[in-house]
């Protein structure tokens, strides 16, 4: 009966995106969802509804008005490819904190269909248009299921990869499992156990995806006003279960900030639908300005928030870790072609040339690594060390420099090659597996909040994972060397079991400084020094093993062939201590830090490790033999 | 540096080949390999099984500390062998010195720390921590004495355990569920008891139907046993006519009053899904045990069944192994005692005794009161929680932080009142007081829970640690100089050799 008497007021509106703006209202006020409270209560029913209308009538209501709108909606859908840095601005509390509209795209759109960008939309515009039509991205083959067993039970096509929310919704296996959930949490930008049913969790995940795309649709996602009282939670623009008797008329006209706000938001989704460039970017100028201002005559404090929002759209959008690992690729390709250039001619200018790009390139990766790093710390408000994202671009940075400093001092080349490529492999890493190590910044838990000894423990610890990053790095290099018939006494595999010698001393150095910091915070935080949480042991493992290996250095039972062959070894245990313990083990009291997925990348990668090192040690000691005889 | 000669008496002999041992860098070497190994288990048992588990088989276990004290004597004993020290050997001296602080520390605080929980509710006070070590008190009026059970895994194995009074311990389950039952009783406190069988017929979404049946027990003698959840509906013995809106049914117990001839019987009152009431009632036989008697509130899909009748009796709790056996979902452990051999000769009665339970037995006219539980450890003042707070990131149910105000209450009534938070302890009297976690249950009130410590190692541990750190620093800066000074070259095996050679 509402929209009923909404739609008779609509049609006196003289508007250019009349019909348009008609159906944005059905979509914000007239959705017959379930309310925020009741969603996690009873999905079950929210889902059975949202089937229902989404079966019998995208809209819910007034099919001929829908009828008539429905291709002029699906026809448009495409990218527009506008200028979306405003949009991009918009303040929104989100996830706990408030954040440019650019990082909760982001973080939405990666949940939703598991990439980074679906389809050439860029994140911020896609979010537009899945509130602006719906209906054409209910069809969209969107949220991707990964395991078989899950489409399987779900009785869904093996063989496809992604699946449209509309045929979820319409699938009575998954409603089933709904129903016997009950209540859960949103896995939006929450980890999960290493130790939890893989397939329980992919059915959670896309309950929870179909949740969040129907929060977005019904306006209830988009919490754009702030609240009445500082640190307060920010309201939806639009509550499903507000279905005010009002008209378009009086809520365009509504004088209030929040009605305003809703006007506001309702104008920039109709002039997008309408394609109006100028009168989008206008609208989302207004709404950006309603909301700063409004947060900040809520609390003053809000004003210096702002430049923090900025930082954070240009982190985004520069994302200055995928290029840093570009030009460190580059950079390693140079230093390898130096080194080749050199072998093949001795003295010869091209090898000066290829070695300067390559330095030129490494010195910029580097900036921009620590520039990104530093915008990160600035817009987190902390040293970005809090999950396996942050610290993977924290070991590689080190890594990095480490291979500078010690370059610095003893002047081989060999250090800046071996460098640019743990940079460019760590960031690899850590830029092309979104899903893995989620890049999203999210607030601590209480534990890890404003505590020195956390941050100077963690950074510790990393830095000497960096330094045995390097170590390995070198001894994989000296393998190499051997295997392409270096002698074990020659002066270049002295040179680089030298070379893995002060890398490791500043590896144990700090692994031991950071491991009794751990302590320190442990007993400072938790109230004892050492309890053999999983984590510390494995932090001690890794130093056992690499202190075992100094030590039959010192006796001499471990020669350069071993100490090559050793640094690899001993590089994972501290794989174990860094990504085991938490992706694996899934144990003690490190448990923020605990996800799952990637055990087999991982280990794969550590298996070709040791076959490598088992090839190059069969290699050497034929050969010895052979000389032998 | 000890040169062995034949003519030396064997016991000189052996003195010394176990002084070359100790000193020797293949001990080191093998302890550090040993160590390793018995880590990496420890956190894979953890991770398949529990904590109490690795600590059981691992961190807690004799073969573990005599492991470390071997670490330690050999790093004592590389230590001396270079007596007397030049000043080259500071760096190796130090680094040797800090583990061996570190060591020492953690044996001090294992042996007189305290490590414990306090759980403390909003509004009350504490002074009890509790530490995760089960014991047995036994106490009689003359003396009270404490019988350390550790904890062991399931399916390790339990031989039966003498304790003092002629009493033992027989049997062992390390995670235990209660089983209850009702006996007939003479006691004061007895009251009638019914046990009940649902059997539940239904069909669920397109699937043939199916028969799932339910038993409970009631008794009409403590609150929470006076009702149930049988399914959607609430089954209650005995109290006031329930108010609420249906599906219930109300049961009244008439037991056989002395002297009288009239029958036993239950009065029954139901209200449906429809809000239809419907009474009845059944006269029970005068002796034998029930079978196939019904009680019938004309609900279709539920079928009740009087299983037991006992119109005097006494709970009873018993326990059995739990279904949840690992994790920290698993349930504490429980002991079943044998009583002191009976004045006829007959073995003593059996009993269980789960954690937190206590019982009493009669001994040559002596009451004797045991209980079993965690080690509990009374501290020289309580704690009182004023508030608890919890305040959470906004727009979001994830906590930001949480903390306690608490006031100390001692001999000195201070009125101070503290604030306890995440990594902001307090400190009173030599312990320490942590924010841990919190139980938040609604109707319950809140309860805040602090890490208790009392750790006289830690200023071991933390000298061992700065010596340690200190010394290895030096130790790679001295070894750079010696190598730019050009007094040694080549592989770092010569550069070794500045420390002197084991």
């Amino acid at each position: 009966m509402i929209r009923v008497s909404m739609m008779r007021n609509e049609k006196q509106i003289p508007t250019r995106a009349g019909v348009p703006v008609l159906m944005l209202l059905l979509v914000l006020l007239g959705l017959p969802l379930g309310s925020p409270q009741a969603q996690g209560e009873d999905r079950a029913s929210a889902i059975q509804e949202t089937k229902t209308e989404s079966l019998a009538s995208p809209q819910g209501s007034a099919p001929k008005e829908q009828s008539q709108e429905e291709p002029l909606e699906r026809s448009e859908i495409a990218p527009r490819g506008w200028d979306f840095s405003q949009w991009e601005q918009v303040p929104i509390q989100a996830g706990g904190r408030v954040k440019p509209l650019a990082a909760f795209a982001g973080e939405v759109v990666l949940h939703l269909s598991s990439r980074r960008r679906f389809e050439g939309w860029s994140p911020s515009e896609q979010i537009l248009s899945l509130v602006a039509q719906p209906s054409a991205w209910r069809e969209k083959p969107l949220i991707k299921i990964e395991r078989e067993d899950v489409k399987r039970q779900l009785l869904l096509d093996v063989s496809r990869q992604r699946f449209s929310v509309s045929e979820l919704f319409a699938n009575s296996a998954l409603l089933q499992y709904a129903s016997r959930m009950g209540e859960l949490e949103s896995t939006l930008a929450k980890a999960p156990h290493p130790n939890a049913d893989p397939r329980e969790e992919e059915l959670k995940r896309i309950l929870d995806r179909l949740t969040v795309f129907h929060r977005l649709v019904s306006g209830e996602a988009w919490t754009f006003q702030p609240s009445g009282e500082p640190g307060g939670a920010w309201q939806p623009v639009a509550r499903p279960e507000q279905n005010e008797e009002r008209s378009l008329r009086e809520i365009l006209a509504d004088t209030s900030t929040s009605g305003r706000i809703r006007a506001r938001f309702i104008e920039v989704m109709g002039a997008y639908l309408a394609g109006d460039e100028p009168r989008f970017q206008s609208a989302v100028r207004e709404l950006r300005r309603l909301i700063e201002d409004d947060a900040i005559r809520v609390e003053p404090a809000f004003a210096r928030e702002i430049p923090r929002l900025k930082a954070e759209r240009i982190y985004l959008q520069v994302r200055p870790f995928h290029w840093a690992w570009i030009l460190d690729l580059i950079a390693a390709i140079a230093f390898a072609a130096s080194a080749w250039v050199a072998s093949v001619r001795s003295e010869g200018q091209g090898s000066r040339w290829f070695h300067r790009a390559g330095l030129f390139c490494l010195t910029l990766g580097l900036i921009l690594h620590a520039t990104g790093f530093g915008l990160r710390s600035y817009v987190a408000g902390r040293p970005p060390v809090s999950n396996m994202y942050e610290s993977i671009v924290w070991v590689s940075f080190g890594a990095v420099v480490f291979s500078w400093i010690i370059y610095a001092f003893q002047r081989a080349r060999i250090l800046l090659g071996v460098g640019s490529v743990l940079g460019a492999l760590g960031l690899l890493a850590a830029d092309s597996a979104p899903t893995l190590m989620d890049p999203g910044l999210h607030p601590l838990v209480p534990v890890l909040r404003s505590n020195y000894w956390l941050t100077v423990h963690v950074l510790t610890i990393t830095l000497g994972y960096a330094a045995f990053a390097l170590t390995l790095g070198i001894g994989n290099v000296t393998l190499f060397q051997l295997f392409r018939g270096a002698s074990e006494r020659s002066s270049d595999v002295s040179r680089l079991n030298q070379l893995t010698y002060r890398a490791m001393q500043f590896g144990v150095v700090l692994l031991a400084a950071g491991t009794i910091l751990g302590g320190v915070w442990a007993d400072y935080s938790w109230g004892r020094f050492w309890g053999w949480d999983p984590k510390e042991v494995w932090a001690l493992i890794a130093l056992l093993t690499y202190l075992t290996v100094l030590h039959g250095r010192y006796a001499g039972w471990v020669g350069p062939v071993g100490f090559a062959a050793w640094t690899v070894f001993c590089f994972s245990s501290v794989v174990m201590a860094w990504y085991g313990v938490n992706f694996v083990l899934g144990v003690g009291l490190h448990s923020y830090g605990f996800s799952a997925g990637g055990q087999g990348a991982v280990g794969i990668a550590v298996l070709i490790q040791l076959l490598y090192v088992g090839v190059v040690l069969v290699t050497v000691k034929r050969r010895s033999k052979a000389r032998s005889s | 540096m000890s040169a062995t000669k034949s003519n030396y008496p064997l016991w000189v002999r052996a003195v010394l080949g176990v002084y070359r041992i100790l000193i020797s860098l293949q001990l080191a070497v093998v302890l550090l390999l040993l160590l390793t190994l018995s880590l990496i288990i420890a956190t894979t048992l953890e991770s398949r099984w529990d904590t109490p588990t690795a600590q059981f088989y691992v961190y807690r276990a004799p073969w573990f500390a005599f492991l470390l004290l071997m670490l330690g004597v050999n790093i004592l004993a590389v230590a001396l062998s270079r007596f007397p020290w030049k000043r080259r050997h500071i760096p190796f001296l130090s680094a040797h010195l800090g583990i061996l602080l570190l060591l020492l520390g953690s044996w001090v605080t294992r042996q007189h720390g305290v490590d414990g929980l306090m759980r403390v509710q909003e509004a009350e006070k504490q002074s009890v921590a509790e530490i995760d070590e089960p014991q047995l008190i036994l106490r009689s009026p003359q003396q009270t004495r404490i019988v350390p059970i550790p904890w062991r895994p399931p399916h390790t194995g339990f031989q039966p355990m003498a304790l003092p009074y002629g009493l033992s311990v027989e049997e062992y389950l390390s995670r235990a569920e209660p089983v209850y039952s009702f006996e007939p009783s003479t006691t004061e406190q007895a009251r009638p008891a019914v046990q009940l069988k649902f059997t539940t017929k239904r069909a669920m979404g397109g699937m043939p139907a199916m028969a799932a049946s339910h038993e409970l027990w009631l008794w009409e003698g403590a609150e929470e046993w006076q009702s149930s959840d049988a399914g959607p509906a609430r089954v209650m013995l005995g109290g006031a006519r329930p108010q609420s809106p249906g599906p219930w049914i109300w049961l009244r117990a008439f037991p056989a009053k002395p002297g009288s001839k009239s029958r036993e019987m239950i009065e029954f009152e139901a209200v449906s899904w429809r809000q239809e009431k419907t009474q009845g009632k059944v006269l029970l036989p005068a002796r034998g045990a029930l079978s196939g008697v019904m009680l019938d509130p004309g609900w279709k899909a539920v079928q009740i069944e009087l299983k037991n009748w006992v119109p005097a009796a006494f709970p009873r709790t018993d326990y059995q192994p739990a279904k949840v056996l690992y994790g920290p979902k698993a349930p504490p452990s429980a002991i079943r005692i044998r009583g002191p051999r009976l004045p006829d000769g007959r073995m003593g009665d059996l009993l269980w005794l789960g954690s937190g339970d206590r019982a009493t037995f009669e001994l040559g006219g002596e009451t004797i009161q045991i209980s079993y539980g965690p080690k509990r450890v009374l501290l020289p003042f309580a704690l009182e929680l004023q508030r608890f707070q919890l305040e959470r990131y906004p727009g979001s149910s994830q906590p930001a932080s949480f903390s306690s105000l608490v006031r100390v209450e001692g001999d000195g009534s201070s009125q101070k009142v503290h604030h306890i938070s995440m990594n902001e302890p307090l400190e009173w009297k030599g312990f320490t007081f942590y924010q841990s976690s919190y139980e938040d249950a609604e109707p319950r009130p809140t309860v805040s829970i602090f890490s208790v410590n009392r750790d006289p190692g830690r200023a071991l541990k933390y000298w061992g640690s700065l010596i340690l750190v200190v010394g290895i620093v030096h130790f790679y800066v001295a070894r750079a100089r010696t190598r730019r000074s050009g007094l040694v070259q080549g592989s770092s095996q010569s550069v070794g050799s500045s420390e002197g050679s084991a």
